[in-house]
């Protein structure tokens, strides 16, 4: 027989761990973040280049404008970041900055239309994206620089950012607990299988096939080449059909 | 066969009060809050150099269990997860699959934060506590964190999400400062605070999903709490002693899935005789039957 003591096992429980850590950090497996590099455009006059479209609420305006060579200083003009540490500022709380906006919203998906709009990149919104007004002048200057016609600025919408934040908060959430089953860029394939939508209604609406069911819709149809504007609000009437 | 003078020889070096666990307990604790402290200072872009920013669902081992089925049939993670957490998921089982549940009774931070109110709820109960459920209703409540279990991998495995933490008193525990923790969270965290004081481990016993899957790995562990026949004095001590108040000085060989192998049990104060509950593996000398123990059977 071989016993072991507290003060043994307390070594073996310690080193166990450090060396797994340690081992899978020399071998660069240990990751605790998601990877930061968004997905390239397959084709077309962008291919090969990183798409605004996979743009990460966690990425900071700082990655943000290192991987699409856009000024930190531009974004947060932007969007109203003030802050001396902008660089580490992470969109997914813009949403919270802007809240209650009725009808629209001012968070990631508007940081990756900016985005696209300053390097001039095709990319498709969802409908209730939009930029604070502080956006127009930066965007404007930028089009001008790259010779693109200004009028293309007017298919964007522009917020008064500054008079139409801070709607009353309960009113804002109550709005939101009624689109509980709303179908939004970060909706996954197994949320739209558990709510009840049929995984063949889903594929007849996207080409024959589904992703699986930890994507998100609009990463799954960046990847296949689907501009997910054209497909939301087919998904989202099959979703409403189920009530 | 042993005499009283070399058992109270033994006795002397025998360990009291677990004192090496405890500041193990203590170092994993404070790791972790520090961790997610420094991850909110991250987002801030005021962490703390050298010590990891890492989200709490980076380092939780049960995030890799709930997120096999996600990788086998996705090739992927599930949301939140990554391969930190699969890795010490890893790390965990083969430390399970050698000491039983250790992770429970020794690095888990809820677990300790448990503990610690225990001892709070000793104070202010005395002997009466960790008594106060009735042994046929404890018998059934130990399974729902099977049941919950069961809930949380059906559940993430059909949606991709993190299911659990919606409810999880250790997110909540971690995270009330981040604003990120779901009333849900909060309501569970605090259920388990007021047991705590009246239930040791609360959550370990009746709720804990990652207790539950580790638990069945007492069946056929490598190094087992064992109790020596030979030696034991029948004193009961081991029973009233064990924190998961499993019946110890009855058994052979402790299969018992609720075990955390904290080694209470092989402390002095769970058994005053060294060396007759101990972590070992291979068994205890069967004495001849010529030569009875000095009355002390077990």
């Amino acid at each position: 027989m071989k016993e072991i003591g507290e003060r043994s096992l307390a070594i073996v429980i310690t080193a166990v761990f450090v060396a797994g850590i340690g081992l899978t950090m020399t071998f660069n497996l240990w990751t605790t973040e998601a990877s930061k590099t968004p997905a390239i455009y397959t084709e077309g006059e962008f291919a090969g280049e990183y798409n605004p479209a996979d743009i990460r609420g966690s990425y900071s305006l700082g990655e943000i404008g290192r991987l699409f060579d856009v000024p930190v200083e531009d974004l947060s003009a932007a969007f109203h970041i003030d802050d001396e540490n902008a660089a580490e500022f992470q969109p997914k709380y813009l949403e919270k900055i802007f809240e209650g906006i009725q009808g629209y919203e001012i968070g990631t998906d508007s940081v990756r239309l900016f985005v696209a709009a300053h390097t001039g990149r095709p990319f498709t919104p969802e409908e209730t994206t939009a930029l604070p007004r502080t956006a127009r002048p930066i965007l404007k200057e930028r089009f001008e620089e790259t010779g693109r016609p200004v009028e293309n600025l007017e298919s964007y919408t522009f917020l008064e950012t500054t008079e139409t934040a801070g709607k009353d908060p309960e009113e804002a959430a109550s709005e939101t607990s009624e689109k509980a089953y709303e179908v939004r860029g970060k909706t996954t394939f197994g949320e739209l299988l558990t709510w009840g939508v049929a995984e063949e209604d889903l594929a007849a609406l996207l080409g024959g096939k589904t992703g699986p069911r930890s994507s998100s819709v609009r990463d799954w149809c960046i990847e296949e080449g689907i501009e997910f504007s054209m497909v939301k609000n087919e998904i989202q009437r099959l979703v409403d059909q189920l009530d | 066969m042993m005499t009283d003078s070399s058992n109270s020889k033994k006795t002397r070096r025998h360990s009291r009060k677990l004192v090496v666990r405890r500041w193990v307990q203590i170092g994993f604790f404070v790791l972790i809050a520090l961790i997610s402290v420094n991850h909110t200072l991250d987002e801030t872009g005021q962490a703390i150099p050298v010590l990891s920013s890492a989200s709490l669902h980076a380092l939780c081992p049960f995030g890799g269990v709930v997120s096999i089925y996600t990788y086998i049939t996705d090739a992927a993670f599930v949301k939140k997860i990554h391969e930190s957490a699969f890795i010490l998921m890893g790390i965990v089982f083969v430390l399970t699959v050698l000491f039983g549940p250790v992770f429970c009774g020794w690095v888990c931070p809820f677990g300790t934060f448990q503990e610690w109110l225990g001892r709070i709820g000793r104070k202010l109960w005395k002997k009466r506590y960790n008594k106060f459920v009735l042994p046929g209703l404890d018998r059934v409540l130990r399974y729902l964190r099977y049941a919950v279990l069961a809930w949380v991998i059906i559940m993430t495995a059909r949606t991709a999400q993190l299911v659990f933490l919606e409810v999880d008193p250790y997110f909540a525990l971690f995270n009330f400062w981040t604003g990120e923790v779901a009333l849900s969270g909060f309501i569970v965290l605090g259920v388990v605070i007021v047991l705590s004081l009246f239930v040791e481990r609360p959550f370990c016993k009746y709720a804990c999903p990652y207790g539950a899957a580790l638990g069945l790995f007492n069946l056929f562990r490598v190094f087992s709490i064992r109790r020596n026949r030979n030696t034991c004095i029948n004193c009961k001590l081991c029973d009233r002693n064990c924190p998961m108040n499993i019946p110890l000085s009855t058994a052979g060989t402790v299969r018992d899935p609720q075990c955390i192998s904290c080694l209470q049990c092989t402390s002095e104060s769970a058994c005053p005789v060294k060396g007759t509950m101990e972590l070992m593996v291979g068994q205890y000398t069967v004495l001849p039957a010529s030569s009875p123990p000095d009355g002390k059977g077990g």
